[in-house]
């Protein structure tokens, strides 16, 4: 089942204007892209920053507007949601964010932090509460921290405060962008094991965005790399590894492994005129 | 944290900053206590800010003896006054030794209404109603100086916290909602600002006030005033918060709240404006005196409180002339108290910034 569907996105901001406001130079931050992500089957999104990853997970979360092209949650189109459904977004959609240390408002305690979501929740007092201590629980944290505050945790620790804060809604799908980009090797592991976990318990659905090959592998089955504000490969994990046609791909698959990669293949240009074609069975490759 | 373990709030870690700082505790006690006894005005003064005897028109300050002509000790008393008219038809006041009044505590004197509801008419101090107690000195229609002093404190103490606070509930909202929108909502109300900036704050004062009729009741005028200086006072403000509101507004517990639905004046009041506090906590503590001198100066020039009514802006138009000043110094009382007021204020207010610095530059980086 198509949880989340983005039809010919494109986001084009200007960079610099002219002095009577007209657009003088524009970045495409998002250049036609296409995907779906289905229920259940998590989807990694790569690429090197500055290629319209973070812009794309905005307009997935109805925060930007797209300039054409449509967002469509389970067969809703996104863009013409009547005021009461996009009351309910929030709780199909979640987003956790790159910064632990900027995610978290410094003056709420972690009680108020976990509770804001609920401001539209129908649950009970009693039963938020209940969700609040499942939740951190869940996140490896006992009800004593609740009233503590965000600068008495660590990065990791305040990620998975975060984390407990975006399921309080339980979310069908959970964007989480750099969510482990800002912490240490170590602790990324943790995270992605946490994730691994959450998922299961909960039957959410990821959309990972990270420019990590190797982090986004250990979550995803299925992979999708941008480049350029484009998806120049999309497909099942062991086959992008194992096959990877577009050379952008190759490259980074390269750089993963060693430095030198970056001189084994040339810069390449992704030209308007390509498009997404199916190389297997959902395996495309931008041509 | 501290050396415990336990969590120091923000609030307690500034305040220990602030209590190292002498001087400006003790200016906080000392505006403390003015307000302590604006608010209990009528209790404290002997006499209402009404109450005159034109036999003690300028009065000079009676002193208080506490001994006896024979030498023993007493409880504080006054004589009673008497003049004469000298060559230039002035009036000479003499202490009349035969007339001696004890100073009283709890005496019976003026019917007032204690924090405007309890009926009574007991007073700190004072004398017996036949003889009169001018410590401070009278005014030219013999009016008790530190009763009117007390009285008129009320209004110029409150109208400068109302004033502030007033146009800081304006300034914060409507500087928030320009620095969160942005984009053209932003552009007008800040060319809005300017325009009220660019007017130079005393002739818009005057022209707001020349703008309603003149023949008001006191309690229209002093609302009328409060009115005036908070509509000057928002706009510098609302400068300042739109600033802090455009970098906050990136934070991504901004964006976080935006994902969870919550809407956007629920975003403002709860991550945006909780953020600039400190800063507006030090800008209300310094511009409270840019509030009462606008009253005394409004006063002064007889636009705002009008008599029987005390300000001290009022009372200091008192002492416009040479003569008053030459012959009466006392009136020149109020100027004093203006000027404690607003040093006190300024103190406290960098002190204050002082105190909450880090937390300033810790929201200005993080």
């Amino acid at each position: 089942m198509k949880l989340l569907e983005i039809n010919n996105v494109r986001k084009y901001f200007s960079t610099s204007r002219h002095f009577l406001g007209k657009a003088h130079h524009l970045t495409r931050a998002v250049d036609g892209v296409d995907m779906t992500i289905d229920q259940g089957v998590s989807l990694g999104l790569v690429g090197e920053s500055g290629c319209g990853k973070t812009t794309l997970a905005r307009i997935a979360m109805n925060m930007i507007k797209p300039d054409t092209g449509d967002v469509f949650f389970e067969g809703q189109n996104m863009g013409h949601l009547p005021r009461m459904q996009r009351r309910l977004l929030p709780s199909l959609m979640q987003m956790v964010f790159q910064d632990p240390f900027s995610s978290l408002d410094p003056r709420f305690s972690i009680r108020n932090i976990l509770k804001e979501p609920m401001a539209f929740s129908s649950l009970t007092r009693g039963e938020q509460e209940q969700k609040m201590y499942e939740l951190l629980a869940a996140v490896g944290f006992s009800e004593h921290i609740l009233e503590r505050f965000p600068y008495e945790f660590s990065g990791g620790e305040r990620q998975r405060i975060a984390i407990a804060r975006a399921l309080m809604m339980q979310p069908k799908l959970l964007i989480l962008d750099e969510a482990v980009s800002s912490l240490d090797v170590l602790v990324q592991e943790q995270i992605l094991h946490l994730l691994s976990l959450l998922k299961e318990r909960f039957g959410v659905t990821y959309f990972f965005i990270s420019h990590n090959l190797r982090v986004v592998k250990k979550l995803c089955p299925k992979i999708a790399v941008m480049y350029q504000g484009k998806i120049v490969e999309m497909g099942p994990a062991e086959i992008l590894f194992n096959n990877p046609l577009h050379p952008y791909t190759k490259r980074l698959l390269l750089a993963a492994i060693s430095y030198r990669a970056q001189n084994v293949v040339a810069e390449q240009e992704v030209l308007d005129e390509k498009r997404l074609c199916e190389k297997e069975k959902g395996h495309f490759v931008l041509e | 944290m501290n050396k415990q373990g336990q969590h120091v709030s923000q609030f307690q870690a500034s305040f220990k900053v602030f209590q190292r700082n002498r001087l400006a505790v003790a200016c906080l006690s000392v505006l403390g206590l003015l307000y302590f006894l604006a608010i209990f005005a009528d209790f404290f003064s002997p006499y209402s800010y009404d109450n005159e005897d034109r036999n003690y028109s300028y009065c000079p300050p009676m002193k208080v003896h506490m001994v006896n002509q024979d030498g023993s000790l007493s409880w504080p008393y006054v004589y009673g006054t008497s003049f004469v008219f000298d060559s230039f038809h002035k009036r000479i006041y003499t202490e009349d030794k035969t007339q001696k009044y004890t100073i009283r505590l709890f005496p019976k004197g003026d019917a007032y209404r204690l924090l405007g509801v309890i009926p009574w008419d007991r007073h700190f101090f004072g004398v017996e109603t036949k003889g009169r107690l001018h410590l401070w000195g009278a005014d030219s229609r013999g009016r008790d100086l530190l009763s009117r002093l007390l009285w008129g404190s009320r209004v110029s103490l409150s109208i400068g916290l109302i004033g502030v606070l007033i146009s800081f509930v304006f300034g914060l909202f409507i500087g928030g909602i320009s620095g969160y929108y942005g984009g053209w909502i932003d552009t007008l109300v800040m060319r809005l600002c300017e325009m009220f900036m660019m007017v130079p704050g005393f002739y818009l004062m005057l022209a707001l006030r020349a703008a309603f009729p003149p023949n008001l009741n006191s309690l229209q005028i002093y609302l009328l005033v409060v009115v005036i200086f908070s509509f000057i006072g928002w706009a510098s403000l609302a400068r300042v918060i739109r600033g802090m509101a455009m970098t906050l507004k990136q934070r991504e517990y901004v964006l976080a709240a935006k994902a969870m639905g919550l809407s956007d004046l629920r975003i403002i009041r709860m991550h945006i404006l909780p953020h600039t506090m400190s800063y507006s906590i030090v800008a209300i503590m310094l511009s409270i005196p840019g509030y009462i001198m606008g009253e005394s100066a409004l006063s002064l020039l007889g636009l705002g409180i009008q008599d029987p009514y005390a300000s001290w802006g009022n009372l200091l138009s008192e002492a416009m002339g040479i003569v008053q000043i030459r012959f009466a110094p006392w009136i020149l009382l109020p100027g004093l108290f203006i000027f404690i007021t607003v040093i006190c204020f300024n103190v406290v207010g960098d002190a204050l910034r002082d105190a909450l610095d880090p937390w300033l530059k810790a929201e200005g980086q993080s």
